[in-house]
């Protein structure tokens, strides 16, 4: 069934439909949750005004790792069945994955000034989200470099499934680390120790920039299609 | 209140680090829109086929 989905013929429609859904969810999402982040919801006991950084910080650094896991997903299917849908999956991602990371590495940066007293340390969570923004890049590195888009895509695949092994390491460094970085405060034992107030519009960001990377990347894809057929 | 720096509004905390932020954030999230919608040619696009 889902070999039927990746055929690039039944593909190009089915994304032609659930593009303007996922536009429509991240434009609504992304407003109201912008507008909640910022003026409804309350100021932080301790860090002030400055922990509003999280609405971006952390919902790009959730799509840094969604993308990257979606992406060793095609990259498995793009080396075992040599899917065409895959490989574009993999070929479209990286960008969009690197922008996100990008995002994250500043924003945490920017809320690291004010809390830390420095823009950065060498702490493990920082430290293995820039090895995965060096991970994106030599995979969009490679990208550029091979010129035949299929032995690109194979190429990519192989550099995607090792560089996996960072995302486990990103996930769980401030358990296994004494980290700098404050550790789970949404996805942990006994739920998350931030008050709903804060906590809603949190995850609207979240639900948002997924509905952009997913509007997005079916629009690369079709693009793609669209060449190929030309 | 512990560690936080006194007088946080009149350092501009907001305005140094929380605005800009969303700026940044806005800009790149813009940037590849315009990537999406008005591609490069020289992209592996399928010129190989």
């Amino acid at each position: 069934m889902l070999r039927k989905f990746a055929a690039p013929k039944i593909f190009y429609p089915l994304a032609g439909k659930l593009m303007p859904w996922f536009f429509w969810t991240f434009a609504v999402l992304g407003a109201v949750g912008l507008y909640w982040g910022l003026m409804l919801a309350p100021v932080d006991a301790v860090q002030g005004q400055a922990y509003r950084i999280m609405y971006v910080h952390v919902p790009s650094a959730w799509m840094s790792m969604m993308i990257y896991t979606s992406m060793a997903v095609s990259a498995a299917a793009v080396l075992v069945w040599r899917t065409k849908v895959a490989e574009y999956w993999l070929l479209c991602s990286p960008g969009l994955g690197a922008s996100f990371t990008f995002i994250t590495l500043v924003t945490g940066s920017l809320w690291g000034k004010p809390m830390w007293g420095t823009y950065w340390v060498w702490d493990a969570r920082l430290t293995s989200e820039l090895v995965l923004l060096f991970i994106y890049f030599a995979i969009l590195a490679m990208k550029g470099a091979i010129p035949d888009r299929r032995k690109a895509a194979r190429v990519m695949a192989m550099i995607t499934v090792v560089g996996f092994v960072n995302i486990p390491i990103i996930k769980f460094s401030v358990d296994w680390w004494t980290t700098l970085h404050q550790g789970d405060s949404i996805f942990r034992k006994g739920g998350p120790s931030i008050a709903p107030s804060m906590l809603v519009p949190l995850f609207m960001m979240a639900l948002s920039f997924s509905s952009y990377y997913f509007w997005l990347v079916l629009k690369h894809i079709r693009t793609l299609i669209e060449r190929s057929a030309a | 209140m512990t560690g936080f720096p006194h007088g946080f509004w009149r350092m501009g905390g907001f305005w140094m680090y929380v605005w800009p932020s969303y700026a940044l954030t806005i800009i790149v999230m813009g940037l590849n829109i315009l990537a999406a919608y008005w591609p490069k040619n020289d992209d592996a696009d399928g010129d190989d086929a």
